[in-house]
């Protein structure tokens, strides 16, 4: 496998979406207070001196802000700071595709933090048949044979791009339902952002496998309708890394 | 030189008929009998597949778009190891003209995974993806996405318990 070809996303794209995602559970904190950090944190002891979230971080800050959808929980509001966020993201674990394979494969977070199968892709409807390589030993098990092991204190998902060319959305809305009532069910105290799925380039649509952005947009309605209906947050991260196109840019 | 004619004509219409007498068995020599599930168990043991997993109901209406309803029975299984895509699948029909009709949702499902198949990712899975084949056996519909040796040791188990 041509591992380099993996990931649509650019390092650059790749490091951005860290950054927004790192933002808006930030501001979600600040706001809502839905992201409850785990039983005896430094941060539950010792509140964070107050900044702004735009503040959070010296890289470049993009257009616009993602959403995060609330929790139904509500909790005491912790400060968003640089800190905060930074022990928020250390603290997520991500299951995905390709696209969250790249996070560990650029080091963009620690491989300890990314659940994805060996080949380095998960198609959506393959989460309950795939093996998933548990990074603590290194062994390959099912996703919910995982969850008995562990259980993350948020859980970030990104799927859904490999399906959009053969799945409708009855069949993506039930399978990505299924997967996160199993993991509610195995993981109960587990925070679970289901994040949007990334547009591709303008380029890889042009490959004609069925993935393109009309695709994905209309699926990430379906991903936040799946959010919405299990109760858990969606991340609207795409739009910070879309061109005036709608495109991922080269 | 009539008579010679006749006799040709004779010699050449038993011939016509021993050749079509040596064409395919006719599917009612085909049992029907035997669970899906025995099958499944019976190619399992002659290939060398690692990690297959079955699928429930859910995958194979919704990825597969197969009818399950016109199934008296069926196991698919498919591969767990993430780098290999082997699979099969078993349907036992409820008649023949159900199984002629599953046989071509199942030649649909091929091109549909075939169209959709990302070449950046397992390239040298692939050629098992273009070698796909499907069987029609009586009532039973026989797939694999999987390598040849492997291929023709399942369809060699399947008519061991079937014919």
């Amino acid at each position: 496998m041509n591992r380099k070809s993996f990931c649509a996303l650019s390092l650059r794209s790749i490091f951005v979406i860290i950054c927004v995602i790192c933002l808006a559970l930030s501001a979600a904190c600040s706001t809502r207070g839905q992201v409850a950090p785990p039983p005896g944190s430094a941060s539950d002891e010792t509140p964070e001196p107050s900044a702004p979230a735009a503040a959070v971080t010296e890289e470049p800050v993009v257009e616009p802000t993602p959403e995060l959808s609330p929790e139904p929980t509500t909790e005491l509001p912790p400060e968003p700071t640089p800190a905060r966020a930074e022990f928020i993201l250390d603290n997520i674990v991500f299951l995905g595709d390709s696209t969250t394979y790249g996070l560990g494969y650029y080091d963009i977070v620690d491989d300890m933090q990314v659940w994805t199968p060996k080949s380095g892709t998960l198609t959506l409807d393959m989460w309950n048949y795939s093996t998933i390589v548990y990074p603590e030993t290194g062994e390959e098990l099912l996703l919910t044979d995982i969850l008995g092991r562990k259980q993350p204190d948020y859980l970030c998902i990104t799927l859904g791009v490999n399906g959009v060319s053969f799945m409708n959305e009855d069949y993506f809305k039930q399978v990505y339902t299924e997967l996160v009532k199993a993991v509610q069910e195995l993981s109960p105290d587990t925070v679970i952002i289901l994040n949007s799925i990334y547009p591709v380039t303008d380029g890889y649509e042009a490959k004609g496998n069925g993935i393109n952005n009309t695709k994905i947009s209309a699926a990430n309605g379906w991903v936040k309708s799946v959010a919405d209906t299990c109760g858990v947050h969606f991340l609207n991260s795409a739009p910070n890394i879309m061109n005036a196109s709608g495109d991922l840019p080269d | 030189m009539f008579k010679k004619s006749i006799i040709i004509l004779l010699c050449l219409a038993s011939l016509c008929l021993m050749c079509a007498c040596g064409g395919s068995e006719p599917s009612s020599t085909v049992r029907s009998d035997v669970p899906a599930s025995d099958i499944s168990a019976a190619v399992e043991a002659a290939i060398s597949s690692e990690g297959l997993i079955q699928v429930d109901e859910s995958y194979i209406l919704g990825r597969m778009q197969i009818d399950t309803a016109k199934c008296s029975d069926y196991v698919v299984k498919i591969t767990s190891i993430g780098t290999a895509i082997d699979e099969y699948g078993i349907f036992r029909a409820a008649d023949e003209a159900s199984a002629k009709e599953v046989t071509e949702q199942v030649k649909a499902y091929f091109e549909r995974y075939l169209a959709s198949w990302m070449d950046e990712y397992r390239p040298e899975e692939k050629p098992k993806l273009q070698a796909a084949e499907v069987h029609t056996e009586g009532v039973y519909v026989f797939y694999t996405i999987m390598g040849e040796a492997d291929a023709d040791a399942a369809l060699a188990a399947l008519n061991s318990l079937i014919k």
